[in-house]
């Protein structure tokens, strides 16, 4: 299971990133610039005069390049930040209006926001919202989207009740009137300002709370760009949620986001794709853009390889619905495999993350790991063992795994080195990567030739493996017994790892209630039992009864790995005792009947035994 | 002297076409309040309609709007024919524009209003003019006129008129210049 890499990948965009920290640049010098003098003398005037004057002076202030970094400092720096706040606590319209047009454009600088947000200019533009007034409503929107970059602002618009008010901008009015224009864009800068403001997890619950979900869904029903883009960017944002993963699904939004994978503009496509991404993490999901014809676009948006967060998104949809096989299928039929194996070399991270992950899913259709190898395939992958990024080297475990169960894969990775590198992998101090890497060896284990022989060649392998059975992660355990079970098929490591202290270690992680552990440890216990007295050992160390214990779970797989194991440990007379002691006859009875041949023969072999033993006894008595 | 039914529907029926912004029912209840303006007037225009004083104490009791200078450049946007008097046809074409000129017709009006003396340009005098009074006071060492000149020189820097092109050319581009010169026209509120 790696749905590790999904929530760091969603996170990153919430509130765990980096909160910038506004740096004011070295004071050094006092050469102010020209625009400082005449953004001053402007602001005389907007602090001295009436309406009038003040509205003509914004104006004028207006023709001074506002993108420009020296004149957005020189409003602060001449006091005229303050002037225009104060402003927008007045009542007068155009001066209201004449501020926001200014400071629109000045808070796309870090500092000059940060300097509003502790002017209380959120809150005034916050009230601003509600102003009858239409132009001043988008412009506070507007304003307010670009304050809201950092997470003190975000917090106090939801303080200040911003998010009621912004999902209030969304309420559309009907299609064909006259002011559908108007209302678009009151909506278009609404979605705007969410999109900000949904970055802190707080937003995103209170956007639910506020009825934001039906009216975003409405939105996305339409064509414009302009507007889809901030709805789809607010969606895929907030489908980091649950709640928000459930709506998006429920009502019926997959359809829409995967109409806009096909429009012109990137930015819409990347954000449908992660979307997409997000919500694919659920079945249905997975199913319903299959069903809309979804899987096809993704496949074909491969080909950008340019836009780099582009194809993460487009990746990461891909890999997310790789997870359903009836998905893979469809994959393979638009020679998405080819592609994704072209995209293994030259690029970034977050992108091979995502490449890697899909192949590793593709790889449930057998073909399709022949088909990596048909491409090339087998040796970048592998190459990517050597990453230093954990997100990646589970994956790349994974697909490692996936492939080395075909032979013909597995000869190319042992050529490679695979088979150390994985190794050597357990010594991450990431439990997720440890855990994957052991998974992956069961197949290199045994596929490769001379498997025994390969182990024993990694130096302090044996001992590295057997000590993790002394970690507390769950599926590293789960996974170290499933490799351990494998090596110990060849008994001179067998011997190696007994020297190692591999049955105490085992014996100690009997008494577990989780099955997937349990069947694990059966499966390398009853091959562990094959040497020299380790048999007693276990009896020793108390395996034994746990292990009837297991026969009593519901869960059919568990019965015939713990048959196996008991049956194996049956051939000590000292175990027979305990077995009988804790009822496993009765347990194994109930299997002798049962349909998986394996199980039937092992139940009745313990038990043959535990009666072959009960006669001995009965004779050396009775004489 | 109250006009026949007939009359009446008449007056509306083309008023309504040539104003374009009121529908009928509108229309009539503007002419019923221009008659009772009229009767505030004492018959000087005998009945034909009302002068400047009336007109500017109902915009200020209306609309707010204080500015004598203003208010007296609306009265002669609405008093086309120049004769003192306000028709009931000009009553109701001027309040069309008003209430709901669209941005081009509130464009020529504004532009009218601020035209003090009509030659279709506004000069840097009538600027003058109307602004002097925008300006708090400067401090003690600096001369009022230069803020003006300051204002106006930021705003518009060429040949020191504005004509009707460049008027419009600017509050198009910026549309929070239509009144730029002092408000002529009604508040939202």
């Amino acid at each position: 299971k790696t749905s590790s890499s999904f929530e760091e990948v969603s996170e990153s965009s919430s509130e765990n990133e980096e909160d910038e920290q506004p740096v004011r640049r070295q004071e050094g010098t006092t050469d102010l610039s020209p625009e400082y003098w005449g953004i001053q003398k402007l602001s005389k005037y907007v602090k001295g005069g009436d309406p009038t004057a003040t509205v003509i002076a914004l104006c004028s202030m207006r023709d001074f390049n506002m993108a420009q970094e020296s004149c957005q400092l020189a409003v602060k720096d001449t006091g005229c930040l303050e002037v225009l706040i104060n402003l927008l606590d007045t009542e007068e319209i155009k001066c209201q209006t004449g501020s926001l047009k200014i400071l629109k454009e000045i808070s796309q600088n870090m500092l000059i926001r940060h300097a509003i947000a502790d002017l209380g200019g959120l809150e005034i533009m916050v009230k601003i919202l509600d102003s009858p007034d239409k132009d001043l409503k988008s412009l506070a929107a507007e304003t307010i989207a670009n304050v809201a970059r950092f997470k003190r602002a975000r917090k106090t618009v939801r303080q200040h009740e911003g998010i009621r008010r912004l999902v209030a901008l969304l309420e559309c009015v009907s299609v064909g009137t006259p002011y559908q224009a108007e209302d678009t864009e009151i909506a278009r800068c609404g979605a705007l300002a969410l999109w900000s403001c949904s970055k802190s997890t707080k937003n995103k619950k209170a956007i639910h709370k506020a009825g934001g979900i039906p009216l975003l869904a409405r939105w996305l029903k339409c064509s414009d760009a302009n507007i889809l883009i901030p709805v789809v960017g607010t969606l895929q944002e907030c489908a980091s949620e649950p709640s928000y993963r459930l709506a998006i699904r429920t009502e019926g939004m997959i359809k829409n986001l995967v109409k806009n994978l096909s429009s012109e503009h990137e930015e819409l496509q990347m954000l449908c794709a992660s979307a997409i991404f997000k919500c694919a993490e659920d079945e249905e999901t997975r199913d319903l853009v299959r069903q809309h014809g979804g899987l096809q676009p993704l496949s074909v948006l491969l080909d950008n390889s340019e836009n780099k967060q582009l194809l993460a998104a487009v990746t990461g949809a891909i890999w997310k619905c790789a997870i359903s096989i009836e998905n893979v299928s469809k994959f393979r039929s638009y020679n998405t495999i080819e592609t994704l194996v072209g995209l293994l070399t030259d690029q970034p991270e977050e992108v091979l993350i995502n490449v890697v992950g899909a192949l590793g899913e593709c790889c449930q259709e057998p073909i399709n790991r022949s088909t990596i190898r048909e491409c090339g395939g087998i040796p970048p992958i592998v190459k990517l063992l050597t990453a230093t990024d954990q997100a990646l080297l589970v994956n790349v475990n994974k697909a490692v795994g996936a492939c080395a169960t075909e032979c013909e894969n597995m000869t190319i990775i042992d050529s490679l080195d695979g088979v150390r590198l994985l190794w050597s992998l357990l010594k991450n101090p990431n439990p997720d990567v440890q855990a994957s890497a052991a998974w992956a060896l069961c197949p290199c284990i045994e596929n490769a030739k001379d498997s025994g022989e390969m182990v024993r060649s990694f130096v302090g392998g044996l001992e590295l493996i057997v000590n993790l059975l002394k970690s507390k992660n769950k599926e590293v355990l789960t996974s170290v017994c499933a490799a351990i079970a494998n090596i110990a098929k060849d008994e001179e490591n067998l011997a190696v790892m007994t020297d190692h202290g591999v049955v105490p270690l085992l014996s100690k992680l009997a008494n577990t209630n989780d099955n997937k552990l349990r069947r694990h440890l059966a499966e390398a216990i009853s091959h562990c039992c094959m040497w020299g007295s380790n048999r007693v050992a276990f009896g020793e160390t108390k395996a034994v009864a746990p292990l009837v214990r297991y026969l009593k779970s519901k869960d059919p797989s568990i019965h015939r790995a713990t048959a196996q194991a008991l049956y194996q440990l049956s051939e000590e007379p000292n175990n027979c005792i305990t077995m009988h002691e804790n009822g496993v006859v009765k347990l194994l009875l109930a299997m002798v009947g049962s349909t998986d041949d394996v199980l039937q023969e092992a139940a009745a072999g313990c038990i043959a035994n535990i009666r072959r033993l009960a006669l001995a006894t009965e004779k050396a008595k009775y004489g | 002297a109250a006009m026949s039914r007939k009359r009446l529907q008449l007056l509306v029926e083309s008023l309504t076409r040539s104003a374009k912004h009121f529908n009928e029912g509108e229309v009539e209840c503007l002419i019923k309040l221009f008659d009772a303006l009229v009767a505030k007037c004492s018959s000087q225009f005998a009945g034909v309609g009302f002068n400047r004083i009336v007109f500017r104490d109902t915009l200020h009791s209306a609309f707010g709007m204080t500015d004598e200078v203003v208010l007296d450049r609306v009265f002669s946007t609405f008093d086309r024919d120049n004769n003192g008097c306000i028709t009931v046809v000009e009553w109701v074409e001027g309040l069309a524009v008003l209430l709901r000129g669209t941005l081009d017709e509130k464009i020529k009006h504004c532009f009218m209003v601020y035209d003090l003396n009509g030659d279709g340009y506004i000069s840097r005098e009538e600027m003058f003019q109307m602004l002097k009074n925008s300006l708090l006071k400067q401090p003690a060492d600096e001369d009022p006129d230069e803020g003006i000149k300051d204002l106006v020189e930021i705003d518009y820097d060429h040949d020191g008129k504005l004509s009707f092109t460049d008027f419009e050319k600017a509050v198009r581009e910026e549309n929070l210049l239509l009144e730029a010169f002092g408000p002529c026209l009604p508040d939202i509120k």
